[in-house]
C-alpha cells in the first residue's frame, strides 16, 4: 500500500485460495498475485510447496474486481532466504514456461531482505509519529478477549492516534499513512478479542475505527482515496468476520458459554439479540452492497420460530438491534412478524402505566441508549454497581420509531398508543460540527427535548415530519448509508430520525 | 426540589427545550462546584473527621447554587411567556389563585390535581401558615378555588381526550 498499491483481496485467515495468499493492482493496473512463507526456503520445503506455486501461476485470477483475460504477475514472498538449487529451479521452470509460449508464466522473488528493506521504508507510514499513549495502549491491549470492547475509550485512543483534536497539516499522502498506521495499532489492540474468536467484539472493534477514519475525512474534507483502501480492506475483514460468525451460529445447537454458570436467562437473550441483529445486518449490508445476493432462509426460519423467547429489550441501546432484525424481515417479505418486532419497541420506548399508582401516572424505565447492555444486565440482576438511574421519563428513539411507523402507514397502532406516546419528552441530540456524529462522545452540540404536543396530532403533518430529509449526517454517511446498519449496532445513541430516514430510503424492503 | 427529576447529559454543552408551539429555549451547561480550607493542625487532630465536617457545608453549598439557577431559569422562562404575577412583596390567597388560573393543571385519575408544588422563600412560608385559617374560613376564597379548579379539571379532560390522530 505504501507502493501506491491497491489490495484486491485477502485470503481468509491465512487459507490460501487458488495459490494466492493476495490479489492487487500495481499503481499501473498490473494484476499481482502473491504465496505467503514464512522462513527460508530449501529443496525439501521446494518439494512441499511445489503444487501451490504451480497453482498461483497458473490458475487464473478469479476476482470481480480483475479481468480474467488480463496478464498477472506472480510473486512468492518469504520473509526468510531462499536457496540457491532452489532459486535455480524456479529459473528453469520460468524457462520452461517461456519455452511454451507463455511469458507471463513466470515466479519472481521477494525475499526477507527486500521485504526488510520495504518495511524501513514504510516504518513512517504504519507507525505514529507522536507516541502512543502508553497507559491507554495497554488498557486496551490488555482487556479480557471474552468481553465486549471498552468503545468509548478505544474510541478516544484511536481519536488520540488519527489527531482528530488538531488541525490537519500534512498532505493527503501523510494523512494516508497516518490512517494505515492506526489501523495496524487497532489490529493490535483486537488480539485479544481473535485469539477467543470473539467475533462481534472484533467487528465492534473495526466499526469504531472505520467511524473515527471517516470522522476524519469528514472534518477535513479530504478525496476519498485518501481513505477508501484502507476502508475497503477493514470493511471486508469485517464482513468475514461476520460470516464467521454466521457460520458458528448455524452450527450450534445451543449458545451457551463457557462456563455455563451465570449464563442463561437475560444473558442468553442478550447475546442471541446481539448476534442475530449482527447477522441480519450482514444481510442487509451484503444486499445493498450487491443486489443478487443470495438469501439465506436460514437465519429468517430461527428468527420466525424464536423470536418470542430470544429477543429481549433490555434498554434504548437495544432499540437499533431490534430495528435491524425488523428490517431484515422485511427485506425476507415477513413484514408481520417486522412489524411485531417494532411494535413492541414502540410500546415499550412510550411510557408505561403503572398499575400500582393511578393510571394517569405514567412513567419511563428504559435506559437510554448511552447505557451498555453489561449495565443493564447488571442493573436487571441487582448486581452491586449497577444500580438504576433516574431516567426522567425522557426518550431518545421514541421519535425516530414513530416516524419508522407512520413511513409504514401504522397510524391504527399509533393511535392507540397515542395518549402514552404525546406525554413523553423526546430527546436527541445534534452536535454543532457533522463530523462529531462519527465519534463515540461529542462535547459541542445541543441535547434537544421536545414532545408532540400538538393536540390531536394531524396525520398530515406527522407524515410531513417522517418523511422530511434533514440533511444532518455528515456527507460520509450519505455517500455510504449502509455503513450505518453496523454503525448503530456499535453506536445506538446515533440512532436519530434522520440517521434512521436514511436507513429506511435504502433499506431493501423484499427479497428478489 | 428533590423532586424534581435529575438525568443525566451525556453530550454537548447547550440544552434546547421546546414546549408549545413557542420557540425552543436554549441554555448553556452550568458548572457548580465549591471548595474548602483545611488547617494542618485540624488534620493532625481529628483526621478523617476533619474532611467530613466539611461535607456538609460542601453538599449545602452546591444544592444552593443548584436551586438559584433553577429558580432564575423557572423565572425567566414565565416571563418569557409573560406568566408573572406582581405579588409586590406581600403574601395573600388572592395572588395564589390568580397563579393558578395562568397555570396548566394536570389531575390524577380519582379527579385530584397532580405534580405542581408552590416554592417560596422560609418567610413568606412562615406568612402562609399564620393565614391558612383565615383561607380556610373564607368562603369566597374557597368558591373562586372550587371554580378555577373545576375548569382546569374540565380543560385537562379535553387536552387527555385530544391525544390521538386526526386527518
Amino acid at each position: 500500500m505504501q507502493e501506491g498499491f491497491t489490495i484486491v483481496h485477502i485470503s481468509k485467515h491465512g487459507q490460501m485460495e487458488q495459490g494466492k495468499d493476495i490479489i492487487a493492482k500495481a499503481p499501473d493496473g498490473t494484476v499481482c498475485a502473491y504465496q505467503l512463507k514464512t522462513g527460508d526456503i530449501n529443496l525439501a520445503k521446494w518439494r512441499s510447496m511445489q503444487g501451490e506455486i504451480q497453482e498461483l501461476v497458473e490458475l487464473p485470477v478469479v476476482h470481480p474486481a480483475v479481468d480474467k483475460r488480463q496478464p498477472v504477475q506472480h510473486f512468492l514472498v518469504t520473509n526468510g532466504m531462499i536457496d540457491d538449487p532452489v532459486r535455480r529451479l524456479i529459473d528453469d521452470k520460468n524457462t520452461h514456461w517461456e519455452q511454451l509460449g507463455l511469458p507471463n508464466f513466470k515466479v519472481r522473488l521477494i525475499v526477507g531482505s527486500q521485504l526488510l528493506r520495504k518495511f524501513v521504508d514504510a516504518a513512517g507510514s504504519f507507525f505514529p509519529e507522536k507516541p502512543i499513549p502508553l497507559k491507554e495502549f495497554l488498557e486496551l491491549y490488555l482487556t479480557d478477549g471474552r468481553s465486549l470492547p471498552d468503545k468509548d475509550k478505544l474510541a478516544s485512543f484511536l481519536e488520540q492516534l488519527l489527531g482528530i483534536g488538531t488541525p490537519l497539516t500534512e498532505s493527503p499522502r501523510e494523512l494516508q499513512r497516518r490512517i494505515s498506521g492506526a489501523a495496524v495499532i487497532a489490529q493490535y489492540l483486537i488480539s485479544p478479542f481473535e485469539k477467543e474468536r470473539n467475533h462481534v467484539a472484533i467487528v465492534e472493534c473495526w466499526i469504531v475505527y472505520l467511524a473515527t477514519v471517516l470522522a476524519v475525512a469528514e472534518k477535513e474534507a479530504v478525496e476519498e482515496e485518501t481513505y477508501s483502501r484502507t476502508y475497503g480492506i477493514v470493511m471486508q475483514r469485517i464482513v468475514e468476520q461476520l460470516e464467521d460468525l454466521k457460520a458458528e451460529f448455524l452450527s450450534r445447537q445451543n449458545y451457551l458459554e463457557e462456563p455455563p454458570i451465570g449464563d442463561g436467562g437475560i444473558v442468553y437473550k442478550a447475546r442471541l439479540t446481539t448476534v442475530l441483529a449482527w447477522m441480519c445486518a450482514l444481510h442487509l449490508f451484503d444486499k445493498k452492497s450487491n443486489e443478487r445476493t443470495t438469501l439465506d432462509e436460514r437465519i429468517i426460519q430461527t428468527i420466525k420460530s424464536n423470536h418470542n423467547s430470544w429477543l429481549w429489550y433490555w434498554g434504548q441501546s437495544a432499540t437499533p438491534y431490534h430495528l435491524i432484525i425488523s428490517l431484515f424481515c422485511e427485506s425476507m417479505n415477513e413484514k408481520e412478524l417486522s412489524w411485531s418486532i417494532m411494535l413492541k419497541v414502540l410500546a415499550d420506548l412510550s411510557l408505561q402505566d403503572v398499575s400500582d399508582k393511578s393510571p394517569s401516572d405514567l412513567v419511563s424505565n428504559m435506559p437510554d441508549p448511552y447505557v451498555q447492555v453489561e449495565k443493564c444486565i447488571g442493573a436487571d440482576m441487582k448486581l452491586p454497581g449497577f444500580e438504576r438511574e433516574n431516567f426522567a421519563d425522557l426518550s431518545y428513539h421514541l421519535a425516530p420509531i414513530v416516524y419508522f411507523s407512520v413511513r409504514r402507514n401504522k397510524r391504527t397502532s399509533l393511535n392507540e398508543l397515542w395518549r402514552r406516546i404525546s406525554k413523553t419528552i423526546l430527546c436527541e441530540y445534534s452536535p454543532l460540527h457533522k463530523w462529531h456524529y462519527l465519534l463515540w462522545q461529542s462535547d459541542e452540540g445541543k441535547e434537544k427535548t421536545w414532545s408532540f404536543d400538538e393536540l390531536p396530532q394531524s396525520w398530515k403533518r406527522l407524515s410531513e415530519l417522517a418523511n422530511q430529509n434533514d440533511s444532518t449526517l455528515p456527507a460520509v454517511i450519505y455517500e455510504r448509508p449502509e455503513f450505518l446498519y453496523f454503525f448503530l449496532l456499535v453506536y445506538p445513541h446515533r440512532l436519530t430520525s434522520e440517521s434512521l430516514r436514511l436507513i429506511d430510503e435504502c433499506a431493501p424492503r423484499q427479497a428478489m | 426540589m428533590e423532586t424534581i427529576p435529575r438525568r443525566m447529559m451525556h453530550e454537548g454543552d447547550i440544552v434546547s427545550v421546546k414546549s408549545g408551539k413557542g420557540l425552543p429555549v436554549e441554555s448553556e451547561v452550568k458548572q457548580v462546584g465549591a471548595g474548602f480550607m483545611l488547617r494542618n493542625e485540624d488534620i493532625i487532630a481529628k483526621g478523617m473527621d476533619a474532611y467530613y465536617a466539611k461535607l456538609d457545608e460542601l453538599t449545602q453549598s452546591i444544592k444552593n447554587q443548584e436551586e438559584k439557577i433553577m429558580l432564575k431559569a423557572m423565572e425567566q422562562a414565565a416571563e418569557r411567556v409573560q406568566n408573572v404575577i406582581d405579588a409586590k412583596g406581600e403574601f395573600s390567597f388572592s395572588t395564589i389563585l390568580d397563579a393558578l388560573e395562568k397555570m396548566t393543571v394536570s389531575f390524577d385519575s380519582n379527579g385530584n390535581p397532580s405534580g405542581h408544588n408552590i416554592i417560596v422563600s422560609p418567610s413568606v412560608y412562615a406568612k402562609m401558615q399564620a393565614k391558612l385559617p383565615e383561607f380556610e374560613k373564607n368562603q369566597e376564597y374557597k368558591e373562586r378555588y372550587k371554580e378555577i379548579m373545576d375548569r382546569k379539571r374540565k380543560e385537562w379532560l379535553d387536552r387527555e381526550n385530544s391525544r390521538r390522530l386526526v386527518d
